[in-house]
């Protein structure tokens, strides 16, 4: 029993914090908000590290737990970036049948082909049965999508669409090119300037017999995955932003004091600390789970992401309390994590869709105990 | 990176398992009465120990295996797990034995570790005061140097397990002029000795596991200090920052038990004509506290292989106690919230015997914030010695 990160682990996080100190300086996210922004640079530098196959191969010395490092240093330094849908899309494909396979698997691994998820709909963020986008077989053995897609990330620069549709009443992904012929993509400024993020409409766009995944199975699986790197990501965004108000709290000068030194405030900062620990905690062993496939793998996904939804955004809007004033202006960064957990929240779950869960969970098997007892007294 | 255990913590898990098939207690046969209890428990321990299941981690020289911390984690997971006795002898071995391994001379060691194994010896900690207790270091308890032995005068509180102790654990002022923290001695006081009164308070929940402990006038001959004159202050620390790793997840066992009876009492008790279960707020209810506790084993694991790297436990413990602190409550208020109007019940009537059971667990855990060292310490701790925030004012 460990949960230290492993050298290997250690030293892809260091490298992690060196690639994004280049690429992705403290000024970046406000040039999105402001409405430049582009990190292609940084994308070409992650596919040349090879860093969209990050713990894919179950023999790489990086596992779930290294995807997580990454998507941690991508949110402490509120990076624009496709990982996570990678990694998820290319886990997605690892699970199809040969053609996807041959078609998209290699592209996916090397980051040629940026693939976008686009799942969330109008009121549901993550329809299991597919929702209300229907695929439609067509007469060349091929699918027809038709359907609209919210809150897609990057979805300007996506070479490609990983999309969750009902097919026959069950869920399945399709690998649809972000072709104009075939999809519509339309900014939709969401909430966090950082991702970019689009609406994407379907219209009877086609899609090949080598790009589709129907395995139920796949989508509960690349779920906790992206819940749980989603969850990393959170982490490292809150721990960052907690960290620039640990260092206000040292310099910021009230009653004659640093008002680091006043129990109100100290207390505010522990436990927003406790909060990013125990989060913390909880991605890894959820990672490592995954990884060891245990019996409480899906489980450990669930509260990784129910927990961290919650601490992730308590410890930015604890940061924002000791910042006072300053923190709720514009010029300041914080509200550029904050946008940024919040985001986080909404994609592969929040707390309340896990939390709901969790609670299904917890009666049947309170229901199941109960049965086995009667039944044995019986 | 790994979940599974390795071959020396499954061996160990195995040992218990077979020990516990042999030697668990049924439920119904610990006595509920004091005495007896105590008795009964001694009498549990002992039987661990001659197994050498107690305190593994300690040196073998002293009755442990010089096991790893992951391994004491397996033994007591396992006995948590299977609802086995706790062991009376916690102060000693949690609190005391720590320091005595780690600062005690060869006699010290051997007169008394193995005692504290075998609960021969039960042991209390005498620290707290009843005007110091968060702020341990104004104590006023004095032993008065008298070249041969000392002669210790004042009250010590919240003393657990005070009527059944053998010894205590006394921080004392042995230097009257020193500054509040250079003054204090770590004394091993015989509780059988002359001049010691013990009353025992009994807490809301109408146990009386602590006492209220008076020093009139007690010798302590010279040989029973502990680490050197006037450095009790520093071993009262490292007392205080010990590896709580194996505890709290001990303690963990306890509540996931804890909480899946009260889950299961969901689905039996009716709230409203229904299920307390399909009541969406019990629910919710019931999954923060399934939440925090699964988080505390998570936060332990990655805490205690921390501790294991560095080699040594620090202020990061503060940590673990509050996600405890947390846990622990949660679980008490889902209590509540699962029984409704039976959360006021008298306990007399057997029907209510579950309702008893969640009055007792939910005022008990009340207490979590506050033993152990505050929450607000535990934060004031983590404030000034890891986040680096100056002192406070």
């Amino acid at each position: 029993m460990d949960l230290e990160l492993t050298p290997e682990q250690n030293e892809l996080r260091s490298l992690a914090v060196d690639l994004l100190a280049r690429h992705a300086p403290r000024e970046r996210p406000r040039a999105y908000l402001e409405g430049g922004g582009d990190a292609r640079a940084l994308w070409r530098e992650l596919a040349e590290l090879g860093w969209y196959a990050v713990g894919l191969d179950e023999d790489d010395a990086f596992g779930a737990p290294g995807l997580c490092v990454l998507a941690e240093q991508v949110g402490r330094a509120l990076a624009p970036t496709l990982l996570i849908d990678v990694a998820v899309a290319a886990r997605i494909v690892a699970a199809g049948g040969e053609a996807v396979r041959t078609a998209w698997l290699d592209r996916l691994q090397t980051g040629e082909a940026l693939v976008a998820l686009a799942v969330a709909e109008a009121d549901r963020q993550w329809p299991f049965d597919g929702g209300e986008t229907i695929a439609t077989r067509d007469a060349s053995g091929g699918f027809r999508l038709s359907g609209t897609k919210l809150h897609v990330h990057h979805g300007a620069y996506a070479a490609a669409f990983c999309v969750l549709a009902s097919l026959d009443g069950e869920p399945a992904f399709f690998l649809v090119p972000a072709d104009p012929a075939d999809v519509e993509v339309v900014p939709a400024h969401g909430l966090d300037p950082t991702a970019r993020s689009v609406r994407l409409v379907l219209d009877e766009a086609t899609v090949g017999i080598d790009s589709a995944v129907v395995a139920a199975d796949a989508v509960e699986r690349t779920f906790a995955l992206g819940a749980v790197a989603t969850a990393a990501e959170a982490v490292g965004a809150a721990s960052a932003c907690l960290d620039l108000a640990i260092a206000y709290a040292k310099d910021r000068v009230q009653f004659g004091a640093q008002i680091g030194a006043f129990q109100a405030v100290q207390h505010i900062l522990a436990e927003a600390h406790v909060l990013r620990e125990t989060a913390w905690s909880a991605v890894l062993y959820a990672a490592a789970a995954l990884d060891e496939e245990t019996d409480d793998a899906q489980e450990a996904s669930t509260i990784a992401k129910a927990y961290t939804a919650r601490a992730a955004r308590a410890t930015v809007e604890s940061a924002l309390q000791v910042f006072g004033g300053i923190g709720f202006t514009w010029e300041h960064d914080l509200h550029l994590y904050l946008r940024r957990v919040v985001a986080s929240e909404q994609r592969f779950g929040d707390a309340l869709l896990h939390e709901q869960r969790l609670g299904a969970q917890l009666a049947a098997r309170a229901e199941e105990r109960l049965a086995e007892t009667t039944g044995r007294s019986v | 990176m790994r979940l599974s255990l390795n071959d020396a913590e499954l061996r160990i898990r195995d040992e218990v398992r077979a020990f516990l098939a042999e030697n668990l207690p049924a439920a119904d046969e610990i006595p509920a009465e004091l005495d007896t209890r105590v008795a009964f428990l001694r009498e549990w321990q002992r039987k661990l120990f001659e197994a050498r299941l107690v305190n593994v981690t300690w040196p073998e020289d002293v009755g442990g295996r010089g096991a790893t911390l992951m391994e004491q984690i397996v033994v007591n997971q396992e006995l948590a797990r299977a609802g086995a006795p706790p062991l009376i002898g916690e102060v000693g071995l949690e609190v005391v034995g720590p320091t005595i391994v780690a600062q005690g001379t060869p006699e010290q060691r051997i007169a008394y570790l193995k005692r504290i194994l075998s609960a021969e010896d039960i042991w209390c900690q005498g620290f707290s005061e009843p005007n110091a207790g968060s702020d341990l270091a104004s104590l006023r308890t004095r032993a008065d140097d008298h070249g041969g032995h000392f002669v210790v005068h004042g009250q010590k509180t919240w003393t657990s397990w005070a009527q059944y102790a053998s010894w205590c654990a006394v921080l004392a002022r042995t230097d009257q002029d020193a500054p509040a923290h250079r003054g204090i001695s770590y004394l091993i006081v015989d509780m059988r000795a002359p001049g010691i009164d013990v009353r025992p308070l009994v807490q809301m929940t109408g146990e009386a596991e602590f006492s209220e402990v008076y020093f009139d006038g007690v010798v302590v001959p010279r040989e029973n200090v502990l680490g050197e004159l006037n450095s009790g202050w520093k071993l009262a620390m490292h007392t205080l920052t010990n590896e709580r790793g194996p505890v709290v997840l001990s303690h963990q066992v306890k509540l996931r038990v804890a909480l899946d009876a009260l889950a299961s009492d969901a689905v039996r008790h009716a709230r409203d004509g229904a299920a307390a279960i399909e009541n969406p707020h019990v629910r919710a209810s019931l999954v923060r506290a399934h939440v925090a506790v699964e988080v505390l084993r998570y936060h332990a694991y990655r805490s205690t292989g921390a501790a294991i790297a560095r080699g040594a436990a620090g202020v990061e413990t503060s940590v673990d106690k509050l996600q405890m602190t947390a846990a622990d409550k949660l679980v008490g208020d889902a209590a509540l919230d699962v029984l409704g109007t039976l959360a006021v019940s008298q306990a007399a009537a057997p029907e209510d015997a579950d309702a008893h059971r969640w009055q007792h667990l939910y005022l008990r855990t009340r207490a979590s914030s506050i033993y152990g060292g505050t929450s607000q310490i535990q934060k004031s701790i983590i404030a000034e010695r890891i986040l680096g925030l100056p002192r406070s004012r």
